[in-house]
């Protein structure tokens, strides 16, 4: 009897492996699963004006470029086929098809950006402030679309006109 | 016999198998950026000359989305019919601020975490760090005019505002 004894107590120890793997399995199949690609993302610079409120400076004697944007025609949300997913084909996210927006500047209208893009590229870009007044109805791809194409051009100061309309 | 006993005693040795899983997991939890929860998910507008961002750690990143409500560390800071609790806008006397919440939590939480510069012309203690406004390209830019000025009120001002762009393919756009 205690022959035995000592004879079990010097048997291998073998420890269960089988649940430690199972969990590693369930912890690296919730990894892939949680997993969220760093996504690439890019951005524009912009300043807002350092003193609190809307600048009343009316006696400027330099060039300036007004950039007004208003919608001409906003379109129709419609799905978005380049979001489309296996759920949904026709697409997940909404945009505006056939938006059309009317860009003044010192008078003169643009319905499209490379008109702007031509008509902007005579100014000074070093010297010239640029504000970009967003009338109502804008929305935010519109003033990206024109930011994009004032930081493309090399204009260094570039502001928000403020929204102190009605509602 | 010799056979015989190699049939009885197949037993995979686990250990590598093992060894490989837990550097799997490794792998996936140092990709797994913890800083990708506070995006919100909405579509980016597209721009050329969108520099590519190379997030600075601690940075607020305030999510728009296309109805304009605001979204920080996944918390909502501003949404269409939020309750004035009776505040003023401190900029446009007179008139209800929706955006009380935002301005609060900005002053509270965010800005006394930001580097500070003292501003001679002004005489006033700016935000040095900038502040990155992400929105839905449908979202109405009336929207993010607002919380522009939301970010010069007094005890918050901000002044670097970086907007989410996305540097995409043509095929992205209409």
């Amino acid at each position: 009897m205690s022959e035995r004894r000592t004879n079990r107590e010097f048997e291998e120890v073998k420890p269960e492996m089988t649940p430690m793997i199972d969990v590693t399995f369930l912890l690296l199949i919730f990894f892939i699963v949680t997993l969220k690609f760093k996504t690439l993302e890019g951005r524009l610079d912009a300043a807002l004006p350092k003193d609190r409120g809307t600048s009343s400076s009316q006696a400027e004697e330099i060039e300036k470029v007004d950039v007004i944007l208003q919608v001409a025609n906003p379109g129709q949300l419609v799905p978005d086929p380049s979001t489309a997913t296996q759920s949904r084909p026709e697409g997940r996210l909404l945009h505006y098809s056939g938006r059309r927006i009317r860009y003044t500047i010192g008078g003169s209208e643009f319905t499209n950006l490379e008109e702007v893009h031509r008509f902007l590229d005579k100014f000074d870009k070093e010297e010239t402030p640029v504000t970009i007044d967003a009338r109502k109805g804008t929305i935010y791809e519109d003033v990206v679309k024109v930011l994009d194409v004032v930081i493309e051009l090399g204009f260094k100061q570039v502001a928000f006109a403020g929204s102190f309309e009605e509602e | 016999m010799a056979r015989r006993k190699a049939d009885t005693d197949v037993e995979v040795d686990m250990t590598p198998m093992i060894d490989m899983t837990f550097l799997l997991i490794i792998f996936f939890i140092i990709v797994n950026d913890l800083s990708q929860q506070e995006l919100e998910e909405l579509k980016l507008p597209v721009a050329k000359m969108a520099g590519h961002d190379d997030p600075p750690p601690g940075r607020p990143i305030l999510n728009v989305l296309p109805d304009g409500t605001i979204v920080w560390k996944r918390r909502k800071l501003f949404w269409d019919g939020m309750d004035t609790m009776g505040r003023q806008d401190p900029i446009r006397k007179g008139r209800p601020d929706y955006y009380w919440k935002l301005a609060d939590t900005l002053r509270d939480e965010v800005v006394p975490f930001m580097k500070k510069e003292f501003d001679e012309n002004l005489q006033k203690e700016l935000v040095d760090d900038p502040i990155l406004i992400r929105a839905d390209r449908n979202t109405p830019f009336k929207y993010i005019q607002r919380i522009m000025e939301v970010c010069t009120r007094e005890g918050i001002l901000i002044w670097k505002v970086q907007l989410a762009a996305s540097e995409e393919t043509p095929s992205d756009q209409h």
